[in-house]
């Protein structure tokens, strides 16, 4: 299975850049008139929330509305570990919401609205009153160089019924990533759309993209950088996916039961049983914190507090490379390492075991 | 130089430049809004809308400044908005300038020009400045600013400027995007560079383009960049920039060619979002302008200049963008009925870590700008003549509490050299009113050969001899002018005729108050009087004249309208009077009214 990597998005990005603004432009006095249709489409449908926020993890964030009966599609983040998660209509309405699923792997959380509870509100909608909401069943068209609209919460700039912060751009291409939140790998391996429009901002998880159409092409994902270029990935998860997710929480709340979490054992780095030190700001030196009994590497000689300053003939810097590096390994290949101990330079072989 | 947005590594997205070719099949949306142009193929049409955009960049770009500090070290950027060298920029780009109130300014022909730094605005973030012509014909390019309220989500809009000081030659850079917010609010520092409904962009902003125009479709400036939302990635674009709206400027220009501190405007009083009550008054300062308007708390607030409120942080975000003085028209609900009130801004006190010095005297060249201005904009002929005799004819209509609108008298006044020398009065019923004998420049005396004498009050004396310095005296050449006693004070607003004290403004289509800003010129008129002549920014007439007595602390208003070409110079044709107690309306004309 092939990882496109973020890199491998020039070319399709340098093709999409021959496309153009939308041609509605042409009106001088009405040049927005090729969005105006999205815009008001997408507005009523995308739901500020707030909830628990804690450090660079911001507590407020943006969800879809799905169904006239108020589920609401967001992204899986401490958000929604809140007691009580807020969410703020279009129309400056405020309910509470309660998680109904989640679901790690694919980053998302399937939320609903119950009752408005509406402090500075008036008058309080009728709770029978269906919400406009998004077909997520809808197969819509969306190509690459396809112009797009996000609409969402980013940086908290709307309060109230104010209406949210749009972006534009086009579909680049639809692809996988390799990509990390933070130190750990982002596990989701699926089909994303990447954009050429900037997305991926604190409170943008979770805002819905459109086409010029207003139909809902995706839903803007968690904020991950790649593994290639460190640069943050401007990426939606599209509109298939979020069914999926839909529909399998649907029947999970029925009491069927999901399907196993599929892991990819191609996707297992090969693992020699070392587990490194994870103390560290920013940058986590290789540390040796414990070796595994009877492991390829204790068989080789590696120990506890051992500095790994190379794995073969590859300069390791930091926690994250060594771990990037086993990565590349086929199984059965043996690793070369060598290690600081003391103020003495170790070199070591480790011999791995046939799978 | 410690900038709002310091210039930062090279790190910006490139501005997009996309050229049109085949993306149009995909767009079933934009088919149909493309038809009402006729015959255009799809293709055509793509490569007008390019063209366009190239045409509009190309007109406008050389009013874009790139703002540099005496050491030639950059700052930021700018836009011209006058032929004379006047533009905008943020207080933030020029704040390490203060000093010597002195830069440099960088056009895109490469030139540089000296300048000079005049009022600014340091709680909305904006400065004026000014570039020095080399010669006295010289003409800058400039652009105009954008009726703001206008500018919708979903917009094109164009940012230009010098990001990162990338440009050797100050042409500038160009970024397009469309506006992704309006009406917003960004909080300041300590109550300075608060951002209030401003404009949202997602066109790349980034350090070094503050104090840029953000241009509509139109090559209009909708607003001057100068903020950005930006999280741990460092200081550059993340598709967040913020652009203070033209329509708040334009309220401060007067006051910032002035070269002033300007001042923004508070009501104080506080309003909250209560539940199921809506927006409510929770405090209002006693002494304060709202609770002199008749604002009370419990008062529930449902608009304000003709803006409906739905949410407390939008009249924060509303109030930021007004000047002292500046009147507010309140619509309120007290016990299910309806009231407005007009609540006059009290000033708010910038706050300075030190104090700005104020510029060096730009008064008598604002003067002599604003009179200039008058005069281009009302002479039809390079000298003023008016002939050596010529009779006017007034229709007087007395505003009459009692009798009612329809009072009704005559006159018929005789001009010699530019000056009256004597009027006639008659009433509606043929009786004469008397002549009245103009003595030298000012006095207005009255004369016999009246079937009843009459008195002229003090108060008709002022408003005589301001009429006479406004039609005048300021149409003498203005090489001529005396400039002692004349100050400009800074900016206004026009609240039209018959709307003072105000109970009812006129709004603009968008639902603001007709936004007529003033530059107003102050004039003694002796140690007892003053005349406050304000002028339109836009149209350069004169609209108002205010003769305040400093005796008896009385006012009287004169609104000069219905500009008309009569002979060979424009004049105001209608002429409104309010005192205390009377009102009159006076119509000029050269022909004899039929009686």
């Amino acid at each position: 299975m092939m990882r496109a990597s973020y890199s491998l998005m020039v070319l399709p990005v340098l093709i999409a850049m021959t496309a153009n603004v939308p041609a509605t432009h042409a009106q001088d006095r009405d040049s927005n008139a090729g969005f105006q249709r999205a815009i008001d489409s997408v507005m009523p449908r995308v739901v500020k929330l707030y909830g628990l926020g804690a450090g660079k993890q911001k507590g407020y964030g943006t969800g879809i509305i799905v169904s006239d009966d108020g589920d609401v599609l967001t992204v899986f983040s401490l958000l929604i570990d809140a007691r009580h998660i807020r969410a703020v209509l279009a129309d400056g309405t405020i309910h509470q919401a309660e998680v109904i699923h989640r679901d790690r792997q694919r980053q998302l959380a399937l939320l609903r609205l119950t009752r408005p509870t509406a402090p500075g509100t008036s008058p309080a909608p009728n709770a029978l009153d269906p919400f406009p909401s998004f077909d997520l069943d809808r197969d819509v068209n969306a190509a690459v160089g396809d112009w797009v609209l996000a609409a969402g919460n980013a940086f908290k700039v709307a309060d109230g019924a104010e209406p949210v912060s749009i972006a534009h751009g086009i579909i680049s291409t639809r692809t996988r990533l390799d990509a990390r939140r933070r130190l750990k790998d982002f596990p989701y391996r699926g089909d994303v759309l990447i954009f050429d429009g900037i997305t991926s901002n604190p409170g943008a998880p979770g805002s819905a993209v459109v086409n010029l159409d207003g139909e809902l092409v995706g839903m803007i994902g968690r904020v991950v950088t790649s593994n290639q270029t460190y640069t943050h990935l401007n990426y939606a998860l599209p509109r298939d996916v979020l069914d999926e997710f839909y529909l399998e929480s649907l029947a999970a709340e029925q009491g069927e039961p999901t399907p196993p979490e599929t892991t990819d054992q191609s996707e297992t780095p090969l693992d020699p049983g070392i587990r490194l030190s994870r103390v560290g700001y920013q940058r986590i030196l290789p540390f040796v914190e414990r070796v595994k009994f009877g492991s390829p590497a204790q068989r080789a000689g590696v120990r506890k507090d051992d500095l790994i300053l190379s794995l073969n003939g590859r300069n390791i810097p930091d926690a994250d490379e060594y771990k990037r590096r086993l990565s590349y390994l086929e199984p059965g290949e043996s690793i070369d390492l060598v290690v600081q101990r003391g103020r003495a330079i170790v070199s070591l072989r480790i011999e791995m075991d046939e799978k | 130089m410690k900038s709002h947005i310091p210039v930062d590594r090279r790190n910006h997205r490139k501005c997009r430049r996309r050229s049109e070719r085949f993306l149009l099949l995909a767009l079933p949306g934009v088919i149909s809004a493309i038809q009402p142009l006729g015959e255009a193929s799809p293709d055509d049409l793509v490569q007008q809308t390019e063209a366009r955009r190239i045409r509009m960049i190309e007109r406008v770009s050389p009013a874009v400044v790139c703002v540099l500090d005496q050491k030639l070290r950059g700052g930021g950027s700018g836009v011209l908005i006058d032929p004379g060298g006047y533009g905008l920029t943020n207080f933030h780009v020029v704040a390490g300038m203060m000093e010597g109130r002195t830069g440099w300014g960088g056009l895109g022909n490469g030139e540089r020009y000296v300048m000079e730094i005049l009022g600014v605005d340091v709680t909305g973030d904006v400065a004026m400045f000014r570039l020095i012509p080399p010669d006295e014909d010289f003409a800058f390019p400039f652009v105009p600013l954008a009726d703001s309220d206008q500018v919708r989500l979903g917009d094109t809009a164009v940012a230009m400027g010098n990001p990162f000081n990338i440009s050797e030659d100050y042409s500038p850079s160009i970024s397009v995007g469309i506006v992704t917010g309006t009406h917003r609010y960004q909080w300041g520092v300590r109550g300075n560079l608060t951002y209030t409904n401003c404009i949202q962009v997602d066109a790349a902003i980034n350090p070094g383009n503050s104090g840029g125009p953000l241009f509509n479709a139109q090559g209009e400036v909708i607003g001057i960049n100068g903020r950005i939302s930006v999280n741990t990635r460092g200081r550059f674009n993340v598709g967040f920039g913020y652009a203070i709206s033209a329509n708040q400027i334009r309220r401060f220009i007067p006051a910032l060619r002035a070269g002033r501190l300007t001042r923004h405007g508070t009501w104080h009083a506080r309003v909250d979002a209560l539940e199921d009550k809506g927006v409510v008054f929770v405090e209002i300062l006693k002494s304060g302008p709202s609770y002199e308007a008749g604002l009370r708390v419990g008062d529930r607030l449902m608009a304000l200049d003709g803006v409906p409120i739905s949410t407390a942080n939008q009249v924060v975000s509303l109030l930021g963008t007004y000047p002292q003085n500046w009147p507010i028209v309140t619509e309120v609900q007290r016990d299910g009925r309806e009231y407005e009130f007009v609540v006059r801004l009290d000033p708010v006190e910038p706050r300075m870590r030190r104090p700005v010095p104020q510029p060096r005297i730009v008064n008598r060249r604002e003067v002599h700008r604003v009179f200039s201005a008058y005069q281009n904009a009302n002479d039809t002929v390079d000298s003023p003549t008016t002939p050596d005799h010529a009779v006017w004819y007034v229709q007087r209509q007395h505003d009459d509490p009692e009798a009612g609108m329809g009072n009704t008298e005559h006159f018929a006044a005789l001009w010699y050299e530019d000056q009256p020398v004597r009027m006639a009065r008659s009433y509606a019923d043929g009786s004469s009113g008397g002549i009245i004998e103009y003595d030298d420049k000012k006095a207005v005396q009255r004369a016999g050969d009246a079937a009843e004498p009459f008195d002229l009050d003090p108060e008709q004396t002022l408003t005589l001899n301001a009429l006479y310095i406004a039609f005048f005296r300021w149409l003498a050449p203005v090489e001529q002018l005396e400039l002692g006693g004349l100050t400009h004070i800074g900016g206004g607003v026009l609240i039209p005729a018959g709307a003072e004290p105000t109970k009812h403004i006129p709004r603009s289509p968008s639902g603001y108050l007709s936004p007529r800003t003033l530059e107003v010129i102050e004039y003694e008129l002796s140690d007892e009087a003053k005349a406050r002549f304000a002028f339109d920014i836009e149209t350069h007439e004169l609209v108002r004249i205010i003769v305040r007595d400093e005796v008896s602390g009385t006012d009287v208003s004169i609104y000069l309208s219905d500009y008309r070409k009569l002979g060979e110079l424009k004049r105001p044709c209608t002429i409104d009077v309010y005192g205390t107690g009377y009102h009159y309306r006076d119509t000029l004309s050269h022909e004899a009214p039929e009686r």
